[in-house]
């Protein structure tokens, strides 16, 4: 069994109150021979996976070669988005594929969302102590 | 010297259980002074915790938008990224 890593959230401004810190997870995105090293905000409330614009042309993907459409709601859906496939790193577990809606928006954060993110790892969030645990998923 | 330690018996938490909201701030300030550093301690926590609900309230501003990144219940937008997925994968496997 893979041993859980543990991060703190991170924080993102201190004139917010209560809400200053969250969930933001750091890991290397690879397409080809491409990779960024960034951070994603883990979101049990989102569907799927979202990449900003940006960090999908810094991984080398082309707009116009992903054809595969997906719509998706919120503030995003004034945007297009394409299904796209990229590996993922986080600490030293294994490399999965995770699956993005490629969002025209660069406004946006990286979003971890249960398509496909939430399938492949188990997370407990301590919000109290402003930490995560993290574990790929257990068969 | 404090007023609180020139005769007044009544202690800050006596003042409190009784619901003494009229009690001037002066005679409350004296009666913090002769509290123990924890009690000041967490009576710090509690003034601060009382401040950011201040603030809370005041995050919202009327007629501004706040955006909502998250994309919620895109079951299809799931659906076609699992598929994808799945075809990649097949791929990669031979």
């Amino acid at each position: 069994m893979v041993n859980a890593q543990t991060f703190p959230y991170k924080v993102i401004g201190s004139s917010l109150g209560m809400v200053d810190r969250m969930p933001y997870l750091p890991l290397t995105l690879s397409l080809n021979d491409r990779s960024v090293k960034t951070e994603g905000l883990l979101d049990t409330g989102a569907s799927v996976n979202v990449l900003p614009y940006e960090l999908g042309l810094e991984l080398g993907l082309i707009w116009e070669s992903e054809l595969l459409s997906v719509l998706l709601s919120g503030n995003l859906a004034q945007f297009e988005a394409r299904a796209v496939v990229v590996d993922a790193q986080i600490s030293s577990f294994p490399i999965v594929n995770l699956a993005f809606a490629w969002t025209q928006s660069s406004k946006v954060p990286l979003i971890l969302g249960q398509a496909n993110f939430f399938f492949e790892f188990d997370v407990c969030f301590f919000r109290g102590r402003s930490e995560l645990e993290i574990r790929p998923k257990q068969n | 010297m404090p007023e609180a330690k020139m005769g007044s018996d009544r202690t800050l938490s006596s003042a409190l259980r009784r619901g003494d909201s009229s009690m001037p701030l002066t005679e409350l300030m004296s009666q913090i002074q002769e509290l123990p550093k924890i009690d000041k301690l967490r009576l710090m926590q509690f003034l601060a915790t009382e401040l950011v609900k201040e603030e809370d309230q005041n995050i919202f501003v009327a007629n501004q938008e706040y955006p909502i990144w998250s994309p919620y219940n895109c079951s299809e937008a799931a659906n076609v990224l699992m598929n994808l997925l799945a075809t990649k994968q097949q791929d990669q496997n031979g």
